[in-house]
């Protein structure tokens, strides 16, 4: 369209004066931008206020979104215009006039320059308000996001859940409030639903959560024995074993403030049934141990047996090593038990007759022992071979052998069977090794009775001690790592005086120095609260 | 001046606190914490986490203070370095308060948020430290309005010149007037992008040409002066020249007035909107709690 556009101007002197300018556009801007045709600064004038195009009615005014425009007094949005009409915006006017011929539209302005360099900013975005970055919206959206994803989404899930409905892919679950990362076990086992342990909500997990599975654990504490001790409510399972560490968490707890919170403390419950205070492992935080004493019935000396100068292997005719008679069990902790076959007999054989006997004493039991004596001697009268079988290899000299026998053959030879056996029973043969009794009986078959012998107990049956983690030790090893625990070379009497006591111990591991040697936790040795301790599952 | 005085308000004396504030989550959690390992579930978790929790409250009332002109309960200035202290001290004492654990969960995404905010807030406290002398050298004592009140009249003044020029001359001046770009996107207002052009009629190019920071029409219109019929116009086009280069000159200053305030703001588009993603994660990771506890 072709358009006049007549500019007025008052003049200094209050005349007016005109300036005509001729445009060819599609349409005509009005607004504070530099770019409209028609450029109006003011307040509440938008930067493209409104446009006018030429249609086949004549003219029609469009005002942008939220902005008005005064037509002949009357505020509109827009509509068609005509010949006279009368255009007000803020301090500037338009009128629409008849158009000269080969325009189609012809209008004059007036444009007022009161206050316009105030709002001229306003023609251009010249702050982030203005532009598509979102503050509030961004805020609200936030929020709401938030709240659906970790509280709402969540909600339904356990809701759903509970109905036993299948939770939809999409919908993100109460796993979203986990406070980390389960045991890889009961990950498994309860699938992550976190309603299988948090059966309520605003309840701490209960017992029964955990006995669902775990059926046969029967209560450390029993609620009997803490009431009778004043201890108080019974702890729930997860007051202890924390869950939400993974695999490598809190759920078995090995801290040795566990122990100490009960066992530490003068007055708690487990200090009053008469247990000592432990709080530590140091010289007067921990009890030295007593070992369980009970004799081995066993006459042997690890002394004498050290002693290369006494005692030397039978076959290499060297020095005995600990490790010639205990091997260490599978458990790492124990022994393979000592037995005459396996650990004494290579050496110690049991012949009897002063060696004129090819035969050897059965071991273990007194009887058959006592019997083969009797037959071998009853034998050696009758058999004409006899001489020749068990040739004379006399020794040493037996007055009481030596003398002729008068009697018959059989009383004979149950004299010399009376002999041998006072001899291995009572002088040098069994009784070497073992504690024998004698009650006079004319039967020997019942007189004597030898102390059962009893190895391979354990000593201090309350804790725990591998030996495999101590073979070699501080430099040592071999007899020097058995032997700096265990004093072999002094001791000749029964085992329980070669059990290392506290002090030992802590030459490695107390903990009370600074940094701590090779620390330990209670667990590392004891179990929680064993079979028959006090206080358990009562 | 506000930007230092921010930091060193009656003598540093929310630095103070905050180190205070800080020293003491330190000391709390350096105290055992018996078998449990260390994280919000301990007593010093719960000490920490809800000093935290609380800190988080106060410090978003700061948007609340600083829109009630009529209060009374302490200066804007004060509670603004209250703000900034305490929230730096609040990244301390939240990290400890979660024993360093994290993990996919509304827990660590609460702490992600704080963090993010905090983060934000730090970058308005360096922007807030530089930007206003930078500001106040550019404007050179004019308000952003009487800038465009300036600029308002040159183009004012340039049209009415330009017109009594040659018609080639008089389209190349309005054009670059009418398509002169100040502002506009987040991305120009932030970056200064200059989009600018003007129709220079009767050179080779048939379009518009780029009139990046209006030097181009300044080289049009300065290229014809030699090229003048009269004195006249050989005066209009050296007075049009003149008018230009003020132009020039004052969109400089504009556009970097423009920049430095977009900058100054920026940061609170992330620090707004996150603080308030923090307090419903917050508030979900409290409930979370005490449901699954």
């Amino acid at each position: 369209m072709h358009v006049l556009l007549r500019q007025l101007r008052k003049l200094p002197d209050g005349q007016l004066e005109y300036q005509d300018t001729e445009l060819a556009a599609d349409e005509l801007l009005i607004g504070g931008a530099p770019q409209c045709q028609i450029q109006w600064v003011g307040e509440g004038i938008a930067p493209r206020h409104a446009s006018l195009h030429y249609g086949a009615s004549g003219a029609i005014l469009k005002c942008r979104r939220g902005c008005r425009i005064r037509v002949n007094g009357q505020p509109a949005t827009g509509g068609a215009l005509r010949v006279g009409d009368e255009l007000h915006l803020g301090p500037h006017r338009l009128r629409l006039m008849s158009p000269p011929s080969g325009f189609q539209l012809a209008l004059e302005i007036e444009t007022s320059s009161t206050a316009a360099s105030l709002y001229y900013e306003g023609a251009f975005r010249t702050s982030l308000r203005q532009t598509w970055l979102p503050m509030r919206s961004a805020s609200w959206a936030l929020l709401a996001l938030t709240l659906l994803l970790t509280l709402a989404m969540p909600l339904y899930s356990v809701r759903l859940q509970r109905a036993g409905q299948p939770v939809p892919a999409a919908i993100v679950t109460d796993r979203i409030w986990t406070a980390g990362p389960l045991l890889a076990a009961h990950q498994l086992t309860t699938a992550a639903t976190c309603m299988s342990c948090h059966q309520s909500l605003f309840v701490h997990v209960e017992d029964r959560a955990c006995r669902h599975c775990h059926k046969g654990t029967v209560d450390h504490v029993g609620e009997r024995k803490l009431a009778e001790h004043g201890a108080g409510d019974k702890p729930r399972c997860a007051s202890c074993h924390l869950e939400h560490g993974g695999s490598t968490g809190h759920l078995l707890l090995a801290t040795s403030k566990l122990c100490t919170g009960c066992h530490g403390i003068p007055g708690a419950s487990a200090v009053s049934l008469g247990l000592p205070v432990i709080t530590g492992f140091a010289a007067g935080a921990h009890p030295d141990w007593q070992p369980t004493a009970a004799a081995t019935g066993l006459k042997f000396s690890h002394a004498q047996h050290l002693d290369a100068d006494r005692v030397r292997t039978l076959t290499d005719r060297r020095a005995m090593v600990c490790a010639d008679c205990h091997q260490l069990a599978a458990d790492g902790a124990h022994f393979v038990p000592i037995t005459m076959e396996r650990s004494c007999r290579s050496c110690h054989e049991l012949t009897f007759d002063d060696g004129r006997s090819q035969r050897q004493l059965p071991h273990g039991n007194a009887g058959d022992a006592i019997a083969l004596i009797q037959d071998y001697f009853a034998r050696r009268a009758v058999d004409p071979a006899a001489a020749e079988q068990w040739p004379a290899r006399r020794r040493t000299p037996d007055p009481a052998a030596g003398q002729r026998c008068e009697a018959s053959v059989f009383q004979c030879a149950t004299r010399a069977a009376a002999r041998e056996i006072l001899l291995q029973f009572e002088q040098q043969g069994c009784v070497v090794c073992h504690d024998v009794s004698s009650n006079g009986a004319a039967d020997p078959l019942k007189r004597y009775a030898i102390r059962p012998v009893s190895l391979g107990a354990d000593l201090l049956p309350a804790s725990r001690f591998k030996h495999t983690q101590h073979l070699i030790m501080a430099g040592k090893s071999g007899d020097a790592a058995c032997l700096s625990c265990h004093d072999a070379r002094q001791s000749s009497g029964a085992a329980p005086s070669m059990v290392p006591r506290l002090g030992n111990c802590l030459g490695c591991h107390d903990t009370s120095t600074q940094p701590p040697r090779v620390p330990l936790q209670c667990m590392s040795c004891h179990s929680y609260h064993p079979d028959g301790a006090p206080g358990v599952a009562g | 001046m506000m930007h230092q005085s921010l930091l060193r308000f009656r003598g540093a004396r929310y630095f103070w606190w905050a180190l205070a504030l800080t020293s003491a989550a330190l000391m709390i959690y350096a105290t055992p914490v018996g078998w449990r390992p260390r994280g919000g579930g301990t007593w010093q978790g719960y000490t920490l986490g809800t000093v935290g929790a609380a800190l988080v409250v106060w410090l978003t009332l700061l948007g609340i203070r600083k829109r009630r002109y009529a209060s009374t309960l302490g200066s804007v200035q004060g509670w603004t370095s209250a703000h900034v202290m305490l929230g730096l001290s609040l990244a301390v004492i939240v990290t400890l308060h979660t024993g360093f654990q994290f993990g996919w969960n509304v827990h660590t995404l609460a702490y992600v948020f704080m963090m993010l905010v905090i983060a934000s807030g730090v970058l308005g406290l360096v922007l807030y430290m530089s930007a206003p002398r930078q500001l106040s050298e550019n404007a050179a004592g004019q308000s952003r309005q009487q800038m465009f009140g300036e600029l308002l009249a040159i183009d004012g003044t340039a049209r009415d010149v330009a017109r009594s020029c040659d018609p080639s001359v008089a389209l190349a001046v309005t054009s670059s007037i009418e398509r002169t770009a100040i502002g506009g996107g987040a991305f120009s207002q932030l970056f200064g992008t200059d989009r600018s052009f003007f129709q220079p009629s009767g050179a080779a190019v048939a379009g518009p040409a780029d009139n990046k920071d209006n030097q181009a029409v300044i080289d049009f219109v300065a290229a014809r002066v030699p090229r003048a019929a009269k004195r006249i116009e050989a005066e209009s086009l050296q007075e049009l020249v003149a008018l230009l280069c003020r132009r020039q000159a004052l969109l400089r200053r504009i556009r970097r007035d423009i920049r430095l305030q977009a900058w100054l703001k920026i940061w609170l588009y992330l620090h707004i909107p996150m603080t308030v993603g923090l307090l419903a994660a917050l508030t979900v990771h409290v409930l979370a709690t005490f449901m699954y506890w």
